[in-house]
């Protein structure tokens, strides 16, 4: 097995142009993701937390190459690098056709569950899909993989002819855990898989893709806001805020002892179980966060920063490496240390 | 939804099939589906329903079929009178032959249950004008002695068929472009916007009035030029609900997994965004009725002495005090869009998905 990364993702930048007028012309750009490097290594889960609207999905969707289906004049810069085996590859590099051989090496488990399931097919139509555009499996082998698959996510041989609407938000995300496996992909793309969830049920969705981790030996970029859902489940964690990431480091690290003003506000906001260790001064943001169409100056942060200064509408700042493996994207911050 | 199979085991039930069975249980609209696909079915026997010629003619030895030669586009049907020994100009008369080979002849015919047909007039021998209604003309004749009852049929195939081809082929254009629009979006949905804009902006009315002045239009003419106007309505709902669609991730996930464009459009997006465009289905084939009615009664229609209810309903009006000659096209009108209208509720009843839904 190559020491390799998974996934590469350097300097990536997603612009959404406004357009208005009868002529369409454009009018703004919407900095939905502004310039985010991290890497996913073999096995490895990485958590990608921040508030709603901060470009998670963006990067999720960047990297599986979907955007321009929906936004079809999107700008997409920077590189995102696959390792598979010996070869390296970069969807943005290949034509629409050559992606398509490679797009089973990566899979997406999407937030809404009643949307990510075609509603007129059976689940097990809905699982074998990927089978028959990647495999030359016969029908019978192909239901038998089927129903192998349901049995790991924790369905049964029978829900294999029923559609979607018989199923409950928890069962629908299984079957699209199920998809996903099926290709049997090196990384898997969580896009807050359990935010449409029961509480009750998210735990047990949590724990399955613990367990399918370890059995597929596959990597997982687990994208919600909720950080300690995903301090339990990564390996390494992510902070993104307003498009760039703030904060990138060991899970341990970054949940307990957050070095990024934005990652400690965000931790404080997780409430804490166990009420003898609340020591833990809570620290409330002031005002909005900023639209990504207008963003500040300098730091994206700075507007609600609770230690800004003079300098940070100043310059950009950039991740720096302040501990091992632990980048920070602050000066004030490195300068400290 | 589940049900039993034949091994009595439940199985789910698919949306579709949930729907048709919901339709099924709306009585109104199945039962008025049912009664109008047998009625259009039939009326493609018409010739062998309600004709002048006989269905099986024996002369001296011989067999004939002239009705059923009818029913075959194509192949002439036509027997001069003096062939079967009638001292007569032109077709043989079989409804005379019939009454002079009642009393113990050799040859025999047998006639349609309805021995007339929409298109004799008085030149035939023995028609009249204005008759009333008889046992022999059960609707009466018109002002050119022709016979009501066996023109309001034939009338109702070719509107129902005119009515029929007009919303498919609007359908299809419809679908496909608007779909298009949707699926591709960016410059080909910018593009064909604008090319809608200006196209719908024409008065299309005048323009197929002054074109069906010009030359006297034929079915698929007419047809045609409805088409033009037509599909534009059907690219709006289809566009947008390609847009809806394709934004969801299970078209996302499709993509994702490598799946083409071709099965993304034909599987995923389009069988769920049918909905709209079938429920209105039944409205748009009581929108080409209507229409060509309107335009044969204004008489830029279909060609004289075609059977359509827009003529008949104009003669009537000019002979207000032959009561027949309103009351029929206007009574087949109202019973078939009515029939229309109620499969219109069913179906749009069976695809809501909320369960209670209609006025009550
Ligand atoms: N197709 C699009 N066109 C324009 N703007 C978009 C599009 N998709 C996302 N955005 C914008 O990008 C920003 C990031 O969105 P998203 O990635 O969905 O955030 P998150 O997943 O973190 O909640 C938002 O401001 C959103 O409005
Ligand atoms: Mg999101």
């Amino acid at each position: 097995m190559s020491q390799k990364p998974v996934v590469e993702v350097k300097n990536l930048k997603v612009h959404f142009p406004i357009h208005g007028g009868i002529i369409s012309k454009k009018v703004g750009t919407v900095k939905a993701v502004d310039g985010v490097s991290f890497s996913i290594g073999r096995r490895e889960i990485v958590g990608l937390v921040g508030e709603s609207g901060c470009g998670k999905t963006t990067v999720g969707r960047a990297m599986i190459n979907i955007l321009h289906h929906v936004a079809p004049d999107v700008e997409i810069s920077g590189e995102i690098l696959y390792h598979f085996g010996d070869e390296t590859i970069d969807f943005g590099k290949l034509t629409s056709h050559e992606v398509r051989k490679y797009r089973s090496r990566v899979q997406m488990i999407f937030q809404d569950p009643y949307a990510s399931l075609n509603p007129r097919m059976t689940v097990k139509q809905i699982v074998e899909e990927p089978l028959k555009l990647h495999t030359k499996k016969t029908e019978s082998e192909r239901r038998n993989t089927v129903i192998n698959l349901l049995e790991k996510v924790g369905l049964q041989a029978v829900h294999a002819d029923r559609f979607p609407h018989e199923f409950s938000g928890g069962q629908r995300q299984r079957v699209g855990i199920a998809r996903a496996l099926a290709t049997n992909p090196d990384l898997i793309i969580c896009d807050e898989p359990v935010s449409a969830l029961d509480v009750s049920i998210q735990a047990q969705v949590i724990n399955l893709m613990m367990d399918i981790q370890k059995e597929f030996d596959v990597s997982f970029l687990f994208i919600a806001h909720d950080l300690s859902v995903v301090e339990h489940i990564s390996d390494q964690i992510a902070v993104m805020y307003l498009g760039n990431l703030m904060e990138f480091g060991p899970a341990k690290q970054v949940y307990h002892h957050p070095k990024h003003p934005y990652s400690t506000a965000l931790l404080s906001a997780v409430p804490i179980p166990d009420p003898d260790k609340k020591n833990r001064k809570r620290i409330v943001l002031e005002g909005d966060v900023p639209t990504p169409i207008n963003k500040p100056s300098g730091c994206s942060f700075r507007t609600r920063c609770p230690v800004v200064e003079e300098s940070c509408s100043e310059s950009t700042p950039v991740l720096e490496e302040i501990d091992l493996k632990h980048w920070v994207s602050c000066p004030i911050v490195t300068e400290k240390q | 939804m589940m049900e039993k199979n034949q091994n009595n085991d439940y199985v789910s039930v698919s949306i579709n099939r949930r729907r048709w069975l919901k339709f099924k249980g709306l009585k109104r609209g199945y039962y008025s589906f049912i009664a109008l696909i047998i009625l259009y079915g039939l009326s493609f026997l018409l010739p062998v329903l309600i004709n002048s010629k006989a269905l099986i003619v024996r002369y001296e030895g011989s067999y004939y079929f002239p009705a059923f030669l009818e029913l075959i586009p194509g192949v002439a049907s036509y027997y001069p009178g003096e062939k079967f020994g009638q001292d007569i100009p032109g077709e043989a008369n079989y409804r005379r032959l019939k009454q002079k080979w009642e009393d113990g002849s050799d040859n025999w015919l047998i006639m349609p249950v309805y021995p007339y047909n929409p298109y004799e007039d008085i030149t035939t021998e023995g028609n009249k004008m204005y008759e009333a209604p008889s046992r022999k003309h059960w609707l009466g004749t018109d002002n050119t002695g022709r016979d009501v009852f066996a023109r309001l049929f034939y009338a109702f195939n070719i509107s129902i068929s005119f009515a029929l081809i007009l919303t498919l082929i609007n359908y299809l254009l419809g679908i496909t472009i608007g779909g298009a629009m949707g699926y591709f979006g960016g410059k080909v949905d910018l593009f064909a916007q604008r090319v809608i804009e200006i196209w719908s902006s024409l008065p299309m009315l005048f323009v197929i009035i002054i074109m069906s002045s010009i030359i006297r239009p034929s079915f698929f003419l007419l047809i045609l030029i409805y088409t033009m106007v037509n599909w534009i309505f059907l690219t709006y709902y289809m566009r947008a609900e390609f847009y809806r669609e394709k934004a969801k991730d299970y078209v996302s996930a499709a993509i994702s997994m490598g799946q083409r464009n071709r099965t993304i459009i034909f599987k995923h997006i389009l069988p769920n965004s049918l909905v709209p465009v079938i429920t209105y289905f039944p409205f748009s084939v009581v929108g080409g009725i209507s229409m060509l009615v309107g335009l044969d009664y204004l008489g830029f229609g279909l060609p004289p002495p075609t059977p359509s209810w827009g003529q008949m309903l104009d003669v009537g009006l000019q002979n207000v005090s032959k009561w027949w000659m309103v009351f029929s096209p206007v009574t087949a009108q109202f019973l078939t869009l009515l029939a229309i209208v109620f499969i219109g509720e069913g179906v749009r009843e069976a695809f809501d998905p909320k369960v209670y839904s209609r006025l009550r």
